[in-house]
């Protein structure tokens, strides 16, 4: 059941890996809105591109893995053709949320939650009236716990179907009998969670000091801008 | 001597209910101890007090002699605490990067946390599986994990709370070895437990809850004769056969 979980850290060594979480963070964060700005063809060249960083550092280890994000890409692209009435729009829409998925697994699949929760701690210190450590923390929190969450959820879905939950013909009772048990766990794992690092002396107060910028990064930066760039200019 | 002291401990919750009424113990230095009650006897109230992760309602705790609250973050770090439940204790993607947690929370040198790290991970055997993910690991491997985020802290006290839960028998083995092992280390460990059939026999000490309260504190061989009476089950019968002969028994390894 673990193996099969979607948004999971990869255990194969990659040159992703290799790579300074901020930097990563941050060609993330552009392609993500290059994908949302940037031409057709431009689309073209940045999927092409990410779906070569995809099959090179995320290994799928079965096809109901990502079900559920194929699925949520049908139902966007059924609502852009009925808002639309233009296919090459929605067949356009549903291209960009799937890149955007895949570039996501690419930096969750490469990078350790610990180096993402560093790299949010930078990002965030300059920002005023805001606690960096409680943000990093919550974010490598949540990175490490959804798969715990997807796994707990389709346990649910089990204990349901197992006791003719698809029977229900009202949608609004059938979503009850998941949400409401899903919810109760999410909760008292965090309750769980926050108790057995509090006994390992968590405070907030940690080492968050990442390697200084080296040459090497300055060219992964460079070489990640320039494809940004060519999406940009095609 | 005595390392560990609960003194007269209450805690009544919010709804009133009252978990502990007026618990009193002591743990000396070395020593194993386990604890046992059935379902609701206040087993895991009790420790969470013990690692200062609830406050009396009254009554202390003392460790080395000083109340655990007067320097909390220096006890807890002393007496280490293997919840039930390892994948909530495992917070890291990696074996080494969850075994590290804790030596980081004490802001140690990096160097200091690596030694620290690579010990414990030898300790329970899971150094060979240092760069897996935590996911992929069975349940008696999650288990070691959880104590070895503990013994990467350097504790003198490891509290174990339902130590064999959901772990089959060469899981309990695995465990059950680590849990002896620590102790002839020196290690003092105090094994919260109603599955006494599995490890009684290795214990110097068996105390048994009831309500909230202690109703028996003797050595394994005197104590489990009454451990029927309050719901715990026991290989045997004690008032029929020799109570040293059931202890034998009362081990899964081998």
């Amino acid at each position: 059941m673990a193996e099969a979980v979607f948004f999971r850290y990869q255990d194969q060594s990659s040159f992703l890996k290799k790579v300074d979480p901020r930097i990563k963070i941050l060609l993330l964060l552009i392609y993500t809105i290059i994908l949302y700005h940037t031409s057709t063809r431009g689309l073209i060249l940045l999927s092409v591109f990410t779906i070569f960083l995809f099959t090179a550092n995320y290994r799928i280890k079965s096809p109901g893995e990502i079900k559920g994000a194929l699925l949520l890409s049908l139902f966007i692209g059924a609502a852009a053709y009925l808002s639309s009435s233009d296919l090459f729009f929605s067949i356009l829409a549903v291209s960009r949320f799937l890149m955007a998925v895949l570039l996501g697994l690419v930096l969750i699949g490469t990078t350790h939650s610990v180096e993402i929760e560093k790299a949010v701690y930078w990002f965030v210190k300059p920002v005023p009236l805001i606690s960096e450590t409680e943000i990093a923390m919550r974010v490598r929190l949540t990175i490490t716990f959804i798969p715990d969450i997807m796994e707990t959820a389709a346990q649910i879905k089990e204990a349901g179907l197992s006791r003719c939950v698809q029977n229900v013909k009202n949608p609004v009772r059938k979503l009850k009998a998941l949400i409401v048990p899903l919810l109760y766990a999410i909760i008292r794992k965090a309750e769980e969670t926050a108790l057995t690092m509090e006994a390992r002396c968590y405070s907030g107060e940690r080492d968050y000091a990442l390697e200084r910028f080296t040459l090497t990064d300055l060219l992964h930066l460079s070489t990640g801008l320039a494809v940004a760039a060519g999406t940009l200019l095609v | 001597m005595k390392l560990l002291e609960v003194d007269n401990l209450s805690h009544r919750f919010m709804d009133g209910t009252e978990a502990l009424k007026k618990v009193t113990f002591s743990v000396e230095s070395g020593e194993f101890l386990v604890i046992s009650g059935k379902n609701g006897s206040g087993k895991s109230v009790l420790m969470h007090h013990l690692n200062g992760l609830l406050k009396p309602t009254s009554g202390r705790v003392l460790f080395n002699g000083q109340p655990i609250f007067k320097d909390i973050l220096s006890v807890r770090q002393k007496i280490g605490l293997v919840f039930q439940n390892s994948n909530s204790q495992i917070i890291s993607q990696t074996v080494e990067m969850d075994a590290a947690f804790g030596p980081e929370n004490l802001n140690l040198p990096k160097a200091e946390v690596k030694k620290r790290v690579d010990s414990s991970l030898q300790h329970v055997g899971l150094d060979d599986k240092r760069k897996h993910y935590t996911r992929s690991l069975s349940g008696g491997e999650k288990k070691r994990l959880a104590i070895a985020g503990i013994l990467a802290m350097e504790p003198e006290i490891i509290i174990l709370d339902e130590p064999f839960t959901n772990l089959d028998l060469p899981g309990v083995e695995q465990i059950l070895e680590k849990i002896i092992e620590l102790n002839r280390k020196g290690h003092t460990v105090i094994c919260i437990t109603h599955e006494l059939e599995k490890m009684l026999a290795h214990a110097d000490r068996l105390i048994i809850m009831n309500e909230g309260k202690i109703v028996c504190d003797d050595i394994p061989g005197k104590a489990l004769i009454s451990a029927t009476s309050y719901g715990i089950r026991i290989p045997g019968d004690a008032e029929k056969e020799d109570p040293a002969d059931i202890l034998k028994r009362m081990t899964w390894l081998g």
